[in-house]
């Protein structure tokens, strides 16, 4: 009705947006035309919001409690390595396999005392397959990293009692198990000293972390001496790092394979002593 | 009369000659056609907001009660023994049905991968119960011979725990499942038992 009342003042039609005309100005009916064509495209433009709004409403939230969940999956699953059993004998790792268990962690304090503040490979080993039964049910997408990291030692500085990482190899997937111990590189220190920032930002998508203390006992002379050491356990979304001929695809990852050693069932492979 | 309707007559005549007009109703119909357009296009995706909004908030609000319910069954990751994971299921409060288990091989869990995003999604958007089914039948839940409380399914090997009172045989879930969407959760925990402490999972279905 706008238009008519312009058309009767002898007025060009023009629509409310006065040039922004889609036709002519000689055109007849044009002004309420353009009016209603931007009518409706502001009504799309809302209409299109909306929707984007609505389908997406909750996914923030939904992805939160995911997060949420793989946490509570990985300090459940450090508790539990906390807690479990493994078989006294030293080339058993199944519980079901041996009538003779005792705790894990009861067996690494024992095992730390006895040879002198430094773990055993055997025991090292132990703890990994322990952890790997564990994982088993994420073992497929999961890449993890275990560590008991003493802060200050008996001499006054941190170390690294034991590490283990679980890690994808290229094209068919596998897994390759590296243990390492007090000898390690420092940059292994330094992921587990919570300078992890290096590592993940190339590394860690998806990462979920737990950590946990433990109290040993280590022998000074005649006395016993009691140092309370940080466990960790590091989980991050698997990728491939190592590629099908066992180097690591990224070679600032190489310290890992120089520091530590390859760890297959019955065999442990190192390039240097661990 | 006449002459006030000659003039009304002559009126329209210079009117229609003049640019810009081509009737009462040439003039306006073809701009209600977009803005009828508009007006459905508003109005649907405001029905539709609201229904997809209701939806959700619903499922939301059962998804954060399946996690509340799974993290209190959790408790500290360790049970004592059967008993212990008896009475921490049977004080659970909540209104929504759950099932709660222990299983010992959770290889069997296939393609259902519990730490997979997309697993969520695709439960949140609703599609085809078949995407989601779980294949519990294929579960071993993890029960000892010695345990009273597993003398009811001694044939079976798996102890779990329901509030639902359909609820007979974990084998049935996918029967209940059928009309429901499932929420599930999988956590490494300890059971205590006269055998040793071992690794087992804890795995909690609400719907």
């Amino acid at each position: 009705m706008a238009s008519k009342k312009i058309n009767q003042k002898g007025q060009n039609p023009k629509g409310i947006f006065g040039q922004l005309t889609l036709f002519g100005e000689n055109q007849k009916g044009q002004a309420a035309v353009t009016d209603a064509l931007f009518f409706l495209t502001i009504v799309a433009v809302v209409s299109v919001l909306m929707f984007t709004n609505a389908m997406s409403y909750g996914k923030s939230l939904i992805d939160t409690s995911v997060e949420y969940y793989e946490n509570t999956y990985v300090i459940s699953a450090l508790k539990t390595l906390y807690a479990v059993s493994s078989p006294l004998e030293p080339d058993k790792y199944n519980v079901f396999d041996s009538s003779y268990n005792d705790s894990l962690f009861t067996m690494l304090k024992k095992d730390y005392y006895v040879h002198n503040a430094i773990l055993s490979n055997e025991m090292k080993i132990k703890v990994m397959e322990s952890l790997k039964e564990i994982m088993t049910p994420v073992n497929k997408n999961k890449n993890y990293l275990f560590y008991i990291y003493n802060p200050k030692n008996i001499k006054g500085f941190d170390e690294i009692i034991m590490a283990g990482f679980v890690m994808n190899q290229e094209e068919n997937d596998e897994k390759i198990t590296y243990i390492c111990g007090t000898n390690s590189d420092p940059q292994i220190k330094n992921i587990a000293m919570g300078d992890i920032s290096y590592y993940l930002s190339r590394h860690l998508l998806g990462q979920r972390f737990a950590e946990g203390r433990l109290s040993l006992l280590e022998k000074q002379g005649l006395d016993s001496t009691l140092v309370i050491v940080n466990t960790g356990l590091l989980v991050w979304t698997a990728v491939p790092d190592i590629d099908k001929y066992g180097d690591f695809l990224d070679p600032n990852l190489e310290f890992i394979k120089t520091s530590c050693c390859e760890y297959t069932p019955g065999t442990l492979k190192c390039e240097i002593s661990p | 009369m006449f002459i006030v309707f000659q003039k009304k007559i002559k009126q329209i005549k210079n009117l229609s000659q003049k640019k810009g007009f081509i009737g009462a109703i040439g003039d306006d119909l073809p701009s209600l056609v977009p803005i009828f357009f508009s007006l459905l296009i508003f109005f649907g995706t405001l029905a539709f907001v609201f229904v997809t909004l209701g939806d959700r908030n619903a499922y939301l609000e059962k998804y954060f009660e399946s996690i509340s319910i799974s993290k209190e069954v959790l408790g500290s990751s360790f049970y004592s023994g059967y008993v212990d994971f008896d009475q921490k299921v049977k004080t659970v409060n909540t209104t929504e049905k759950f099932a709660a288990g222990l299983i010992y091989n959770p290889d069997l869990l296939g393609q259902y991968n519990l730490f997979d995003k997309d697993y969520f999604i695709q439960s949140f958007d609703n599609i085809g119960m078949e995407e989601y089914r779980i294949p519990v039948s294929d579960f071993d839940f993890f029960c000892t011979t010695d345990n009273s409380i597993c003398n009811s399914n001694s044939d079976k090997n798996y102890f779990v725990y329901s509030n639902d009172p359909d609820f007979q045989n974990v084998f049935e879930l996918y029967l209940i499942f059928k009309n429901e969407q499932p929420q599930s959760y999988l956590y490494p925990v300890v059971l205590s038992t006269n055998d040793g402490v071992f690794n087992v999972y804890l795995y909690v279905i609400v719907w």
